[in-house]
């Protein structure tokens, strides 16, 4: 009981050690060394750049993925052959036909000549 | 110079205004800045950097509150940045010793003896700032604002951004707190 009564007396004390702190001044020539710091332009604790923080990077990272996930589903679909949609064989014999590559005509105008 | 001018001629990039700024409310910003990170060079750094954010970021301020709040705000929030960022290294240097050859040194805060303090209450003064340390960051402020800066609930609650009760609710918490950490270190 009594060793209960002396630690809370001795807290309380604690407690009241702060009333009547006295305000302390700045060290001297705080503004010479602020002023130089400004023109400086330096500061030790600079803030990190808020789009280097994890929570943003992940956030751009996953926008990234789902951009390219989505891409890559919309790529699939339209390079997927239909049945009303030329193959690409059929493609290649069209444009070798318009161009008239379809019958060697290069080699046969080299005997020609 | 009244408040309003001051604010102006800072915003204009008045240098002379600055000079008075920072003269006025130097000893304000360090008092506050020590009282959270008990450490005097710590605090100067703190001081400076706030004036320099006050500086680069006066035309944002609104004049929605008085100038001194607005400085404690940025006071406490640039000490709190110092308190976590201490508290991370030594997380840091603990992980280190534990998976190290265990010789990496442990970074320990000393004893703060504030130089405002009466000299017979050195020692119990120490003792409470050992403790204020290990309360949580809102408690902390709360404590230390009313009890180094002098200052009201109604005034806390101002820089807080929170209603007077609430401060009241967290001075409460923070004694309470602090109560049971100097039991625990008596006994």
């Amino acid at each position: 009981m009594y060793m209960k009564k002396e630690t809370n007396r001795k807290v309380e004390e604690i407690l009241d050690s702060l009333n009547g702190v006295k305000r302390i001044s700045t060290p001297d020539f705080f503004y010479t060394r602020l002023k130089a710091r400004l023109d400086k332009g330096m500061e030790p604790r600079r803030s990190a750049n808020p789009v280097l923080r994890p929570a943003y990077a992940i956030g751009i990272l996953a926008l990234i993925i789902t951009f390219n996930v989505i891409s890559l589903i919309k790529h699939d679909k339209t390079a997927m052959p239909t049945a009303s949609a030329p193959s690409d064989s059929e493609n290649t014999q069209s444009i070798a036909s318009a161009y008239q590559l379809d019958d060697n005509s290069v080699y046969d105008l080299n005997l020609e000549k | 110079l009244n408040e309003f001018e001051l604010i102006q001629k800072l915003k204009d990039g008045d240098e002379q205004a600055f000079k008075s700024l920072v003269e006025t409310y130097q000893d304000m910003v360090f008092n506050t800045a020590i009282g959270i990170v008990q450490n005097a060079e710590d605090a100067e750094d703190i001081a400076q950097e706030v004036f320099i954010r006050i500086f680069r970021s006066i035309h944002t301020f609104k004049g929605e509150s008085k100038l001194s709040t607005w400085i404690y705000r940025i006071t406490t929030s640039c000490a709190l940045d110092l308190v976590r960022s201490r508290k991370s290294k030594k997380r840091f240097a603990f992980l280190q010793r534990l998976f190290g050859d265990g010789n990496e040194p442990i970074y320990e805060v000393p004893d703060f003896y504030h130089p405002g303090v009466a000299m017979d209450q050195k020692e119990n003064a120490a003792k409470l700032f050992k403790a204020i340390e290990q309360l949580p960051d809102n408690q902390k402020v709360a404590f230390t604002l009313h009890k180094l800066e002098d200052l009201s609930y109604q005034e806390i609650s101002d820089i807080m951004k929170t209603s007077v009760s609430a401060v009241e609710s967290l001075m409460h918490r923070a004694k309470q707190n602090l109560r049971k950490i100097l039991e625990k270190e008596a006994g």
